[in-house]
């Protein structure tokens, strides 16, 4: 879907993208992740031409992205930044229907439209009349990817996204945001300095130093990261713990029990990291109930689990 | 036309800007009762015409302000060019040092004398507050703002219609309400310069001492720049 | 290349040397000029200018070439105005009568100067420097034939007493308004509902034409005057200085007074509070914190305030109360461009110089505050 090849970008001196190669399949959720100035947001606008490569070739829908007029390629792409962006003077359908306007669709199609996108990111449909200055922080990051959903595009670009928001309601969105991805299967390149954000919505991540990409996997994979390497030292030494909040507790096939000592608050949708601190408390297995069914957790069931998915 | 009946005191201003044009003798009566007048002098406008006049000299060199002043603005964000705007800006504030009195008397050695030098003068002093407050509103957009309309594919016109001008528009409108101001005062210097409006009586009854000359012409011209102030201000 | 626009501006204005009329010769006051060209007053000069012109393509980063190419700049305004009152008119005429004026190239060329002079290193000292020398020139009367300088000498002794009478008038009148200003914006600040009287009546002055307000307020001078002769004796009369100075002084009050309430809104709630908790009082606050910190502002409002003041002294001229306005309005009664010009141009050059002077004060005033780099 998007091809990157041999891509260069340069700021005065100092050089932002030092040959970035990388293929993105359609329907995957790839994540750029690094520290501060290794790049990862120049590529991500390099992809809708919002920044120009000195060099390389980026392809998209199997066209140069040089090849469309600008304005189109963006039309295609949808694009989120952390501060949002919502036009201070127009209402939120307003901001959500913009380009749909610019191209001239007709009123109802507009209405239906907007409905759409609100409904799918669990915003009340009343919201359509209100202003963006009415709106919570994660309100108006919500009412700024239906904007970009809008026309929609197959790409979604995001830049830091969520990265203004307070923890308690950034999970919340994340949550949100993998539930409209299981759905609508986009194609996304998201970019964020948060190693459990991309855990939590990666199919691949990238991670990247100084311009280059320095390692390209899948999350589990990235478990294997030789421990002197840089890529342990920004991802954290305890990186495989993060990853345990990808996995739930159904995940793990647990045995069903009749008896039990006594019952912990887990479910099968908690994930595994909050089990396993559970666990920490425990001399052995603890159990929990989900749904009338009482389940059995101990250590060897979250290693044996690790294991297997570390061979995948 | 709501904004205006809404505010009981532009609505004041607007009856009593009327009546005084066109009845004054109504009100003639009352003052003569407390002052002496002389009307020595055969006026040769009436009060009526010389508010045509001041009027029609004050909307068309705001409207030809508005109109280059704008464009220019536009022009200026268009081009991207950060040298530009820093010339124009440059241009504008020296510009609105200069005294207006100075600019319109100059203006005569170069083009001459009557209305068409003054309309001029006070174009180009119009240009000045509108083109400042156009630019530095349009600078006031938050960058998401911008970077937001520019990500969803909208040409640099759609953006500057559709985001940029709505959002600048108290700042246009600040500029606009300035320029009209200060042409309504300096429109009144125009008749040193053989131009119309009111200042020919003001100043046909300073020089002759007719104390009702000059209230007759003053105080519709005050009532004139207090009515464009209030209307034009946003709030 | 760098600042592209200001030196094809620039040298475009220069330019208009080539084609534009330069002067005007006018035999007498009442006669219409004959124009005449660079080419009737410039041999080798051009020669120069192309040499100039073509410094800007090279463009390299010379050191010299910058230096010579500001001298140049410098000394072109006097030179040209020299040359330019010193054409030979082919023909009889009286030398005690006959004048010369700028015409539209020379202006042109000298707004040309200004701006290429700003695209070099230190450009408002090199700008002071080149306006000062024409203005040197022409108060030693190096000028003769030029018309300004005519009219100038002719009328010396009028001219130095209605220049400093208008800044006197100017000055005075913003003298008088800082204090009240001052006050106003102080109380305002306590009590928000008088902020809206205050506001309202003081922006009302500002937004009436300056003139209607000077002729309104003749008529209570002039009765006052005519009714209670030891008042005339003071000079409360309907004409002269009074009624000119009242309206400057309200006029005054409106930058004066919103900057100072500016200036003292914005200053942060925690700085009051750790003033009252160290125990200071009211008034040792006002003059220890709120003050100083609202100082810069309230020099730019006093800027603002000048600027404008010696702007509308210009009306005063109307009203018997003299200035350089008197000078412009009998220029213009008599359709005599040069007594325009003797009146307009100190105007415009007082406002600038104390605009400038201002912002060098306010520049210090910040940096020693530490509000500005």
């Amino acid at each position: 879907m998007i091809q990157l090849r041999n891509v260069t970008k340069k700021y005065d001196k100092q050089e932002a993208l030092r040959g970035i190669d990388l293929n993105i399949n359609e329907g995957e959720c790839i994540v750029l992740i690094g520290p501060s100035g290794c790049g990862k947001s120049s590529l991500l606008k390099s992809i809708n031409r919002m920044i120009d490569i000195d060099s390389g070739e980026i392809r998209v829908f199997n066209q140069s992205i040089e090849s469309y007029r600008v304005e189109e390629l963006r039309r295609k792409i949808g694009y989120c930044i952390q501060g949002v962006g919502l036009f201070p003077h127009l209402s939120v359908k307003e901001n959500i229907a913009i380009v749909l306007r610019v191209l001239k669709w007709k009123e109802e199609d507009i209405d239906q439209r907007v409905n759409e996108l609100l409904s799918m990111t669990e915003l009340p449909l009343s919201y359509i009349n209100k202003r963006p200055h009415e709106l919570s922080g994660g309100e108006a990051q919500r009412v700024g990817v239906c904007r970009a959903l809008a026309t929609n595009p197959s790409i979604l670009l995001m830049d830091e996204p969520f990265g203004a928001l307070d923890p308690l309601t950034r999970e919340k969105v994340q949550l949100a945001f993998k539930e409209i991805q299981k759905k609508l299967h986009k194609t996304v390149v998201f970019v964020t300095h948060d190693v459990e954000e991309a855990i939590l919505l990666a199919d691949r991540i990238a991670l990247m130093q100084e311009g280059k990409i320095l390692h390209l996997d899948t999350p589990n994979k990235f478990m294997n990261l030789d421990k002197n390497e840089y890529g342990s030292d920004f991802l954290g030494k305890d990186y495989s713990l993060r990853l345990l909040k990808r996995f739930t507790l159904a995940d793990l096939n647990l045995k069903e029990v009749r008896s039990f000592n006594s019952l912990v608050n887990l479910s099968l949708g908690s994930s595994v990291k909050d089990g396993l601190s559970y666990c920490l408390n425990a001399e052995q297995s603890i159990y929990f109930n989900d749904n009338n069914h009482i389940y059995e957790l101990s250590y060897n069931d979250i290693y044996n689990f690790m294991q297997r998915i570390n061979h995948e | 036309m709501n904004r205006i009946l809404k505010n009981r005191v532009t609505l004041i201003y607007t009856l009593l800007f009327l009546v005084w044009i066109f009845q004054f003798d109504w009100i003639k009566e009352t003052l003569l009762f407390f002052l002496d007048s002389k009307n020595t002098i055969v006026q040769r406008s009436s009060l009526f015409e010389l508010a045509y006049q001041h009027s029609y000299i004050v909307l068309l060199s705001t409207t030809l302000s508005i109109l280059i002043g704008l464009s220019l603005a536009i022009w200026v964000r268009l081009s991207r060019s950060e040298e530009l705007k820093q010339i124009v800006l440059q241009f504008s504030t020296i510009g609105e040092t200069l005294p207006t009195a100075a600019i319109i008397a100059l203006s005569v050695p170069m083009i001459g004398y009557g209305n068409v030098p003054l309309v001029l003068a006070l174009c180009i002093y119009g240009i000045l507050p509108i083109v400042r407050n156009t630019i530095v509103g349009l600078n006031t957009i938050p960058s998401e703002v911008q970077e937001a309309a520019q990500g969803l594919g909208l040409t640099r016109l759609e953006q500057l219609i559709r985001i940029d001008l709505p959002l600048a528009l108290p700042a246009i409108l600040t500029g606009i309400r300035i320029a009209t101001v200060i042409n309504v005062s300096a429109a009144t210097i125009g008749a040193t310069v053989g131009a119309g409006g009111f200042g020919v009586m003001i100043i046909a009854g300073i020089r002759t001492y007719d104390t009702l000359m000059i209230i007759q012409a003053s105080v519709p011209v005050i009532v004139m720049a207090l009515w464009f102030d209030r209307v034009l201000r946003a709030n | 290349m760098k600042d592209t626009i200001r030196k094809v501006l620039g040298n475009l204005l220069i330019l208009t040397l080539f084609f534009l009329p330069v002067g005007t010769f006018k035999p007498n006051r009442i006669l219409n000029g004959n124009d005449f060209y660079s080419v009737n007053i410039f041999t080798f000069e051009f020669f120069l200018l192309a040499l100039f012109f073509i410094s800007y393509i090279i463009n390299r980063k010379n050191r010299f070439l910058s230096i010579i190419r500001s001298l140049f700049l410098i000394l072109l305004p006097v030179y040209l105005i020299y040359r330019i009152q010193a054409f030979q008119f082919i023909g009889d005429y009286d030398e005690t009568i006959a004048r010369i004026s700028l015409h539209i190239s020379a202006y042109l060329t000298i707004m040309g100067v200004i701006i290429l002079l700003s695209t070099e290193k230190y450009p408002k000292i090199k700008i002071f420097m080149s306006l000062f020398l024409v203005l040197t020139a022409f108060i030693f009367n190096l000028f003769p034939m030029l018309g300004l300088s005519r009219e100038f000498i002719n009328r010396r002794e009028t001219f130095n007493a209605e220049f400093f009478r208008h800044l006197t008038l100017a000055i005075s009148s913003l003298l008088f308004a800082i204090i009240p200003s001052i006050f106003f914006a102080y109380q305002s600040t306590k009590h928000e509902k008088l902020r809206e009287w205050i506001m309202g009546f003081i922006n009302g002055f500002q937004v009436a034409p300056t003139l209607s307000l000077i002729a309104l307020i003749m008529i209570p001078l002039s009765y006052l005057g005519s009714q209670f002769p030891f008042l005339r004796d003071l000079g409360i009369k309907g004409i002269g200085f009074l009624p000119s100075f009242i309206i400057l002084t309200l006029y005054a009050l409106l930058p004066i007074t919103s900057n100072t309430y500016t200036a003292l809104k914005q200053i942060e709630p925690s700085i009051m509070d750790s003033a009252y908790a160290l125990g200071l009082n009211r008034t040792q606050i006002m003059f220890k914190i709120q003050f100083p910190l609202a100082l810069p502002l309230i020099i730019s409002g006093i800027r603002i305030a000048l600027v404008q003041s010696i702007g509308n002294t210009i009306l005063a001229g109307l009203v018997g109360g003299g200035g350089l306005g008197s000078i412009i309005f009998l220029g213009l009664s008599q359709s005599a461009a040069d007594l325009i010009l003797l009146g307009s141009i100190p105007v415009v050059f007082m406002a600038l110089t104390s605009d400038i002077i201002f912002e060098v004060i306010e520049e210090k005033i910040k940096v020693r505050m530490g509000l500005s780099r």
